[in-house]
């Protein structure tokens, strides 16, 4: 994720580059009328600022005009039934949904998931509150016999105060001061009142900035004063942005000098000082360029903070503040709603770009305007980005529940049913992942509009260079390919090939297959080289072993006890399973002073020599209690007994 | 003590109620103005005169000033500023009406008391309010929906309690809407009459100038007045605020462990209810009354020995009413002494006002709840 992401800031920056390059004329142009008005803006703030004072006299005049013909009082009384009427019937909303919200911000939350269905209550007895007294104000409002003009400064009023209280609810909410187990976010406790107070008054100002042209305009034209005091409110806003900044990104100092500190990356100064620039720019360069700043970096926070914003809600599952851990899977679903939270958020920052340069629609489906258009192109790759990952994530997640299922792979244990599951997955999930990323990097470039054609098609001497050295590797990948796909070995099993090469399959990789000789060392064999492969763990063995007996042995009798211990054997709780077909022996040759009886038997690879073992024993026992020796192989004393009389 | 709690508590809430009947009184006088100037004035005889006969204007007066110092005295008498939002909103509606009112009181009802020919009729009075003291007109305006607020407030805690408010309730609230709304758009529509009245009729314009000018003669004497009561509030606002800030920075360090079923803890002051300190701490704490020993909800079970205040006999009445055991408290009266307690809470925070109306209804499963806790 964070590669495609550093992949496509890298991508973003160089065609943002080529594309300032290529059109040099267009970018002088721009910087040519941006310094043009940048003098002209200075020049109507000095006019606002000289002029601010006269219109606030005539501002002054007009008041005092609309006290005198009774236009104030009306308005005012007019404004207080909007109070009792709002108000009284929020007032009574609360005397029944207070007990009900009580019992939702009483409760304690066990797990992050729990608190955000909590706040989804909450926001509903909150917000219907909020609805309940702009619905009423609203409609009393329309009803009422204003002056002229007058109501739609009301109706901006009332704006006012619900965008405060919205914020403000919203703020409570995810903030939660006084109830830290329903928080949506990683505050400290000493940051929560503040924070709170801090959005409901940003947003106050804000909202009071974007009102005050028409509060202006409806009782007196004053322009200048308007945007004299706007500039004002607009450095009121900054001072206290940069404030709310500096306190929400300081660190808890108590009690953290025994965890290590690792030095942090100065956010808040950073933050601070794309504050101060925004607002630097909306002063002297208009309002878009620094709209374009704030949107930018309102997203690049966004982004940065994501993963940290997202895994909140599954702390309990994740661990905090760390990546996924390798061993423990994480969830699915906090994955996929980072993506989506992410893809969400550049979506939107693009829009808003879209949106901030005025670009038209029709500008935008014929490609006229090349930031547009460029813009588009991320849009897109980063739509593609989401796809891919989405479906990245869904084909990891099945292989790796299904791996889960199946139990962990032990190379030296006898092998079960799925090996080759075990064998092939781990491999699949490699392949894919390298599909996915080469497919994902050739689309993105070719959406961002860079021919991938003679990427593909190699560069020349160099490629026929890197194509010579890589035909080993290429006729190792291809030959393990096809080992695999003709299930030639699996991991766990016994193979050879060759004189010397033999060993347990351990691990198989795209080039090479690891094996374990069984006195301990590991070959790692390229399939290229691997030739003919014999595979000992298939199926079932044929055990064969020889018996010498003395010349004297009852053929017959030898054959009927070995043939009585197979079946002892064959009924054995340990070994009996084992055995496939059971042992039997027969005379094979007789040589001179020894008879030789060849046994064998049929087994599970693997089990033969324990097998071996165990019916050697009771061979042995039993020749003992019949009182018969084995033959030896050595110089035989034959005993010839001289006939007295001959 | 000179009174009881108890009987403190009835005469400050039978003044709130007689001034609160004034000030309905005198609002649907001005929701006349719907009708005409005249319909005002015609009224004016039923509905203002009786206040304002001499012993009316005693009556409402003392009523006043009882009621005023009565809710100085609470205020004094707390000891922390842990207080509910209705609390707060009836505080500071409360401290700001005197202040706000004055000038109204004093320009009409004073002058009209000093001066004989001084004719204070409703065409008189909006025609100073719309014309000549517009900014007067918006200070009144602003009192008519605190005092509104203030009282309906204030009648709607009492009456909530009681076992007749469902059946009340569909009479009293349209009444507590209906009367402010229905008195500010009478003022509007009068006042619109009566400038165009001023605009026409130019003896009627010279007799109110009359009326002004006397005002004007007199207006040393109002102005004398009107500072000498402000003095005398502020005075006495200062002395119940300086009262409870000595209060709490004398006992700032004499801390006091609560601790609450549930295994939850809290740190009070001497002297703090129960019940502030669960405000203070935002431990979950049932009070429908707002701590008023009205309701019974902030019950609590304490040890016999618990080092809390004796009972007083509100408290010992509403424990009485709502049949709680002998071993029960409320922790709205419950003041810490100095030892550690230990409660237990026998409602759930999110009761509301039936439990107050209907002592048994929440108490069975909440009985259980206890026992499955134990």
């Amino acid at each position: 994720m964070r590669t495609w992401l550093i992949s496509l800031a890298g991508a973003v920056a160089s065609t943002a580059s080529s594309a300032a390059s290529a059109d040099e004329p267009a970018f002088q142009r721009l910087a040519g009328s941006a310094s043009a008005g940048v003098s002209a803006n200075l020049q109507a703030l000095r006019d606002d600022f000289a002029l601010a004072p006269f219109e606030a006299e005539r501002f002054g005049a007009a008041i005092a005009a609309a006290l005198r013909d009774g236009t104030a009082v009306r308005t005012v009384t007019f404004a207080l039934i909007l109070v009792v009427v709002g108000a009284g019937l929020e007032w009574l909303y609360w005397t029944f949904a207070a007990a009900p919200l009580r019992a939702v911000v009483n409760t304690t939350a066990t797990t992050p998931r729990q608190a955000v269905s909590l706040a989804l209550r909450r926001l509903a007895y909150l917000g219907v509150g909020v609805a309940l007294f702009t619905a009423s104000t609203v409609g009393a409002a329309m009803i009422l016999p204003w002056h002229p003009n007058v109501d739609t400064m009301v109706i901006g009023a009332i704006a006012l105060v619900v965008a405060v209280r919205s914020a403000w609810i919203i703020a409570e909410i995810v903030v939660s001061p006084h109830h830290p187990s329903l928080r949506l976010a990683a505050i400290q406790q000493y940051q929560s009142g503040f924070l709170v107070g801090g959005v409901a008054w940003l947003t106050m100002l804000a909202a009071a900035v974007a009102l005050l042209p028409q509060l202006t305009t409806t009782v007196g034209s004053a322009p200048h004063l308007a945007e004299a005091i706007r500039v004002a409110m607009g450095f009121l806003i900054t001072v206290s942005l940069i404030t709310a900044v500096l306190i929400a990104s300081r660190q808890e100092d108590r009690g953290g000098k025994e965890r290590r500190r690792r030095p942090r990356f100065p956010k808040g100064l950073i933050a601070s000082f794309v504050i101060v620039a925004t607002a630097i720019l909306a002063l002297v360069g208009g309002g878009r360029i620094a709209a374009l700043l704030v949107d930018i970096a309102i997203v690049a926070a966004l982004l940065g903070a994501s993963k940290r914003i997202v895994f909140f809600f599954w702390r309990d599952v994740v661990g905090r503040d760390e990546e996924p851990a390798t061993e423990k899977l994480p969830d699915m679903l906090p994955l996929i709603v980072l993506a989506v939270v992410r893809f969400a958020t550049l979506l939107i920052g693009i829009a808003g770009l879209i949106l901030i340069m005025r670009v038209s629609l029709a500008e935008l489906a014929t490609g006229s305007n090349p930031l547009a258009q460029f813009a588009v192109h991320v849009a897109d790759t980063v739509a593609l980005a989401f796809v891919v990952y989405l479906g990245w994530i869904a084909i990891r997640f099945a292989i790796d529940r299904r791996l889960r299922q199946l139990a962990p792979l032990d190379p030296h244990s006898p092998p079960t049913e799925n090996t080759r599951l075990l064998t092939l997955l781990p491999l699949l999930r490699t392949t894919l992942a390298i599909v996915f990323v080469t497919l994902f990097t050739l689309s993105a470039l070719w959406t961002l509009g860079i021919q991938i054609a003679p990427l593909l098609a190699g560069a020349g001497i160099f490629g026929l260079a890197i194509g010579f050295g890589a035909q080993t590797l290429v006729r190792d990948v291809i030959s393990g390919v096809f080992f695999l796909i003709e299930d030639v070995f699996r991991i766990g099993e016994y193979i050879e090939s060759g004189a010397s090469t033999k060993g347990t399959v351990e691990h198989i990789s795209f080039r090479t297959v690891a094996l374990r000789h069984h006195n301990g060392p590991v070959t790692f064999v390229p399939y290229g080289l691997l030739g003919t492969v014999r595979n000992d763990s298939r199926d079932w063995v044929i055990d064969k072993f020889n018996i010498p007996l003395p010349l004297s042995v009852d053929s017959e009798k030898i054959r009927k006890m070995i043939k009585a211990i197979g079946e002892n054997l064959a009924l054995d709780s340990e070994l009996g399973p084992l055995i496939r077909e059971p042992l039997k022996g027969k005379l094979y040759r007789v040589d001179p002073g020894v008879k030789i009886f060849r046994c064998k038997f049929m087994t599970a690879p693997g089990c033969q020599f324990d097998l071996r073992t165990a019916a050697l024993k009771k061979i042995e026992a039993a020749l003992v209690g019949a009182g018969i020796s084995f033959a030896g192989a050595g110089p035989q004393t034959i005993l010839v007994r001289r006939a007295p009389d001959l | 003590m000179l009174f009881s709690r108890l009987i403190v508590r009835r005469i400050r809430l039978g003044s709130g109620l007689f001034l609160l009947l004034f000030v309905a009184c005198h609002l649907c006088n001005l929701a006349l103005g719907l009708v005409s100037v005249d319909a005002m004035e015609r009224w004016r005889g039923a509905l203002l005169m009786p206040w304002q006969t001499s012993f009316g204007q005693a009556l409402l007066l003392g009523a006043a000033m009882v009621h005023a110092s009565l809710g100085l005295a609470s205020l004094a008498s707390r000891h922390s500023l842990a207080m509910s939002r209705t609390d707060w909103v009836q505080l500071l509606l409360g401290l700001a009406t005197p202040p706000l009112l004055l000038n109204h009181v004093v320009g009409l009802q004073v002058t009209s008391d000093l001066v004989a020919r001084f004719r204070a009729d409703y065409g008189y009075v909006l025609a100073v309010y719309w014309r000549y003291a517009p900014l007067f007109a918006l200070q009144q305006l602003l009192v008519v929906v605190i005092v509104w607020a203030h009282g309906a407030i204030g009648l709607y805690s009492s009456l909530v309690l009681k076992r007749a408010w469902p059946r009340l309730a569909p009479i009293v609230i349209p009444i507590l809407f209906a009367v402010p709304i229905l008195a500010l758009l009478g003022f509007a529509h009068a006042g619109e009459a009566v400038l165009a009245r001023l605009a026409t009729d130019a003896d009627w314009r010279a007799l109110i100038e009359q009326n002004l000018l006397i005002r004007r003669e007199i207006g040393y004497r109002l102005g004398v007045i009107q500072v000498g009561v402000f003095l005398v509030y502020g005075v006495a606002v200062a002395a119940a605020v300086g009262v409870l800030a000595a209060k709490m920075l004398r006992r700032r360090s004499m801390r006091v462990m609560v601790s609450y079923d549930g295994g939850l803890t809290a740190l009070g002051r001497i002297g703090m209810s129960v019940l502030e300190v669960s405000r203070a701490n935002d431990i979950p704490h049932a009070n429908v009354c707002g701590g008023r020993a009205r309701c019974g909800t902030c019950r609590i079970i304490v040890p016999a020995d618990a080092d809390l205040d004796a009972p007083g006999e509100a408290e010992l009445a509403t424990l009485h009413r709502v049949q709680a055991p002998t071993d029960a408290r409320l922790a709205c009266q419950a003041h810490l002494l100095g030892r550690a307690v230990s409660v237990r809470r026998v409602y759930p925070a999110f009761v509301d006002a039936t439990a107050a109306r209907e002592p048994g209804s929440w108490l069975d499963e909440t009985e259980a709840n206890l026992e499955a806790v134990r």
